[in-house]
């Protein structure tokens, strides 16, 4: 009796661990921003622009960590984000001799957090839409889906020149995205991934991640629930693309194609795509490592060589941290635990060890 | 409706259907014996555009050689250097792989050739067209299918046929198995990236003589397509990649002749969604290539 | 409380290939009772409870749960219609802990957060891995394994539940821990128990009947001692390569 109420409290401090995890990583970010935003202009805009991919890097979390099933597409969504928060902030004079949009459209203008809402619900609608034929197709060939779903909304945006200011894009958003409202919304993101790994949906939603098969046999209904978990991670990729929309102030289809995607899958797999910690680690890391190598790119000494300035070195740094990771450590920086200030020194295993799974034989 | 026109319309889809059909056999070979879905497959055909723009003196022959063998090395390099450290991963993690090498190849091309696409001379013969009766077929049109219907031909003939092409269908089928007959992994995994290396130096001769540009982000559509056809065709078949490919033809198409004018831009995301919802009726792709339901 | 169920299979066939795994087969299970399903290696006992759970479409034949065809229903709807099973290869969550595991169980068969954890530990407490609660499911020794993969599979609360070879690999001991933990589900849980196994004693100590399929086709049904001595049953098991402790034993 007195082993199983013990166990009941482990499992009872398990609840309470997971909350130190959450308080962790909240109070990671809100140090790393308190610091970053005593810096420079340039330092601080840097920081705005990666706490938004933060918050895309969560999104994708959301959606690829707890099913299984990869995704890239989920820039796609920041675009909606992004496209719709401008059509309601940018000023009426400015939409009229830009675009064509029918006269309630041009009329339309909402405040700035109204349209990052609006562009998240957008996004998530659109999500709604795709996703429960997507989820159909299942694991491998529902990435490839994506893949095909980013494209898409980039040829959309790149042609309803009435709508979205075609390859040129949009111009004349306010920008007013600055450090509060990104860190309000990346530590929002945080929260809501937390909240929905607290679910049921969740819960099922990870048991076919597991294990499809079984997960079925215990009546689980596969494809709604990954559908949900679409749907969600949506909206919080459609919200940092409304905080983009309204830090860049102007922008085009190529910002929500693959080098944004490269990014945000770069930081989501160095990271750890298994743990919500491991996106939010994965963020600042790459954040930092991207940002030392955009030193580098104005061209450096090392002694007396100096070494001329090489744009384009950022991305080639970022593929090759991926590759790395790959290669040496699958499981990324985190390895599928969840930090916390309360195991300082020690990384408590939640899975059962490192090491690649074999792939199965199972058709795609 | 108009059949001579129609006729013009299907030459351009068996024509386009069989340059998808060749970007989809380089995807379908490595998945099928690896699980691995190659992103970068398309950079090999980067590769080879590359060196048709660079490689412009020798007679035609020779450069096709030479791009040839360019992009088999890169393949063959590829596997060496990017894929073999990471066999025996999970599929996904062989995809994001793929992903990440795509990714590198694409801004290495950047950084050294810059981002600008640049125009390339295309052969004059392509550019004149054929007059059979009242009909006109374009050059390029034939020598795409007739290309493609040698190497469909020779692969068939190589997978049936010879020792590698068989240990190639052994592994596809069952990889553990064939290991244990004997089947050395490494041979049959590097010939299948050599293959894959030859499809996609094929490819990116006849795409860049029918587009006339060369750029670092050329590889990006046509392994879009790719994964769509094979998705069509039923990933893990080699015959459904090929089909997979001819309907993604015929419905672009068909997408392109009947589309308003006002929509033409947009014909790729029509495809694409058009394909999307075949999917959602069956899901397992056209040909249904093995049960559906899951071994347990 | 809904009146009792049967869950009716006639005519099932199989056919892959050409290959008939299996050739009209007819099974019965009633809830509240434990049916055994025997038959050397290759005899089509997989397939059958494959095709009762939905994991494989009969070529022919009929399945019924009371009065519903459910012939051809996929697992998940067999599920919430009352049917569970195990797996051979148990299939666990593997990353998941050892709790969330029977969790997710309780979950998917529709109950609320706070009843299912309760409903979760007292299936935790009856199968004694109340202690491995916390760990990880992949870490769990084979014995425990498949514990868990029967506990999971009864939090779904089913009426009728199919388990393939759960005391594969377990040693005498855990054998006959299992015979007694099982003995009991049936009346507990109101629910019909089919077992598929090799492993004679269990199979003679544990089940009201016994099913045998042969080369795909029933061969014998009965109660235990009438299947026991049935020379069909023992030509199978003497004829075929395998030797299990079990078949030497059916004949003595």
């Amino acid at each position: 009796m007195a082993a199983e109420v013990s166990v009941r409290r482990s499992v009872r401090t398990e609840l309470a661990s997971r909350v130190a995890s959450l308080v962790t990583l909240l109070a990671l970010v809100a140090l790393v921003t308190g610091l970053a935003s005593l810096g420079s202009p340039v330092l601080q805009n840097v920081l705005v622009n990666n706490l938004i991919n933060l918050i895309l890097v969560v999104g994708l979390y959301i959606f690829v960590g707890n099913t299984g099933v990869f995704s890239f597409g989920h820039i796609g969504f920041m675009a909606i984000g992004a496209y719709s928060a401008g059509l309601v902030r940018i000023p009426e004079e400015t939409k009229v001799s830009l675009l064509q949009l029918p006269p309630w459209l041009e009329r339309a203008h909402l405040t700035s957090l109204e349209a990052v809402l609006l562009g998240a619900a957008l996004a998530a609608l659109a999500a709604a839409i795709v996703g429960l034929p997507l989820m159909r197709l299942g694991g491998l060939t529902a990435g490839l889906g994506t893949f095909a779903i980013l494209n898409i909304i980039n040829i959309v945006a790149a042609n309803w020149n009435a709508f979205t200011g075609g390859s040129t894009g949009m111009a004349g958003v306010p920008t007013t995205t600055g450090i509060t409202a990104a860190l309000s919304w990346a530590l929002i993101a945080i929260v809501i991934a937390w909240l929905f790994q607290q679910t049921r949906l969740c819960l099922r939603v990870r048991a076919s991640r597991e294990d499809e098969p079984a997960a079925r046999a215990l009546g689980i209904k596969v494809v709604p629930d990954r559908a949900l978990a679409f749907v969600l991670s949506a909206f919080v990729c459609g919200a940092a693309g409304g905080l983009y929309g309204q830090l860049a102030g102007s922008f085009g289809p190529s910002a929500f194609f693959l080098p944004t995607t490269f990014t945000v899958v770069a930081m989501l797999v160095v990271g750890g795509r298994y743990s919500l910690s491991g996106a939010v680690v994965g963020a600042l890391f790459l954040a930092s490592v991207s940002e030392g190598l955009r030193r580098l790119e104005g061209g450096f000494h090392i002694g007396a060589l100096h070494v001329a300035s090489r744009p384009g070195l950022q991305e080639v740094g970022l593929a090759a941290a991926l590759l790395l990771t790959l290669l040496l450590r699958p499981r990324g920086l985190t390895g599928g635990t969840e930090l916390s200030f309360t195991d300082v020194g020690r990384l408590r295993r939640f899975a059962p060890g490192r090491g690649r799974r074999k792939h199965e034989e199972s058709p795609a | 409706m108009n059949l001579h026109l129609v006729i013009e319309y299907v030459i351009d889809g068996i024509s386009l259907g069989s340059l998808y059909a060749l970007f989809a056999l380089g995807i379908g070979l490595l998945f099928g014996i690896m699980r691995l879905i190659n992103f970068a497959h398309g950079e090999l055909m980067m590769i080879g555009a590359y060196g048709l723009f660079f490689i412009v003196s020798p007679p035609w022959p020779v450069r096709i050689a030479v791009i040839l063998a360019i992009t088999v090395a890169a393949a063959l390099a590829m596997e060496r250097i990017a894929f073999r450290p990471a066999r025996g991963a999970d599929p996904d993690t062989l995809l994001i792989t793929s992903f990440a090498v795509s990714f590198l190849l694409q801004n290495l091309a950047i950084l050294i050739f810059g981002a600008l696409p640049r125009g390339v001379a295309i052969s004059p013969f392509l550019t004149r067209s054929v007059h059979v009766g009242s009909y006109t077929i374009p050059n390029i049109d034939l020598v795409t299918v007739g290309v493609t219907a040698v190497l469909l031909a020779g692969l068939g003939a190589f997978l049936a046929r010879t020792r590698i092409g068989v240990q190639m269908r052994a592994a596809a089928e069952n990889f553990t198995m064939a290991r244990l007959l004997g089947v050395r992994a490494n041979t049959v995994i590097a010939s299948a990236f050599a293959l894959s290396g030859l499809l996609a130096g094929v490819a990116s001769i006849i795409l860049v003589q029918q587009t006339g540009i060369i750029g670092p982000t050329i590889g990006v559509t046509p392994v879009l397509a790719a994964f769509v056809a094979t998705i069509l065709g039923g990933l893990g078949s080699l015959t459904g990649a090929v089909v997979g490919g001819y309907f993604l033809g015929a419905v672009t198409v068909a997408l392109q002749a009947t589309l308003p004018l006002a929509f033409r831009s947009y014909r790729d995301a029509f495809v694409f969604a058009a394909v999307l919802l075949v999917l959602v009726l069956r899901p397992q792709g056209l040909l249904v290539h093995r049960s559906t339901y899951t071994r347990v | 409380m809904s009146a009792d169920e049967s869950l009716q299979a006639s005519g099932i066939g199989v056919e892959f290939a050409g290959l008939k795994a299996l050739s009209d087969v007819d099974l019965e299970l009633e809830q509240g009772e434990i049916l055994g399903l025997i038959g050397p290696n290759g005899a089509g006992k997989t397939t059958l409870v494959n095709v009762l759970s939905g994991f494989q479409r009969p070529t022919t034949g009929q399945v019924l749960i009371g009065s519903r065809d459910v012939t051809g229903w996929r697992p998940h709807k067999l599920a919430l219609r009352g049917l569970g099973r195990t797996f051979q290869s148990v299939r666990l969550f593997a990353r998941m802990t050892v709790f969330e595991n029977v969790l997710a169980g309780a979950v998917a068969g529709g109950l609320r957060t706070r009843a299912a954890r309760d409903l979760t530990w007292s299936l935790l407490e009856r199968m004694r891995l109340a202690d491995s609660a916390a760990l990880a499911a992949a870490s769990l020794p084979h014995g425990e394994e498949r514990r868990l993969g029967i506990i999971r599979a009864l939090a779904v609360r089913p009426k009728f539940l199919l388990l393939d070879e759960p005391a594969a690999g377990l040693n005498e001991t855990e054998t006959k821990d299992l015979l007694e933990t099982l003995s009991t589900v049936p009346h507990e849980f109101e629910l019909g128990l089919l077992v598929i196994e090799h492993d004679m004693p269990l199979i003679l100590g544990l089940c009201d009947r016994i099913h045998v399929l042969d080369y795909g086709r029933t061969i014998a049904e009965g109660a235990p001692h009438e299947v026991r001595r049935n020379p069909k049953v023992i030509e199978a098991y003497l004829g075929s390569a395998a030797t299990t402790e079990g078949g030497a034993r059916a004949d003595g």
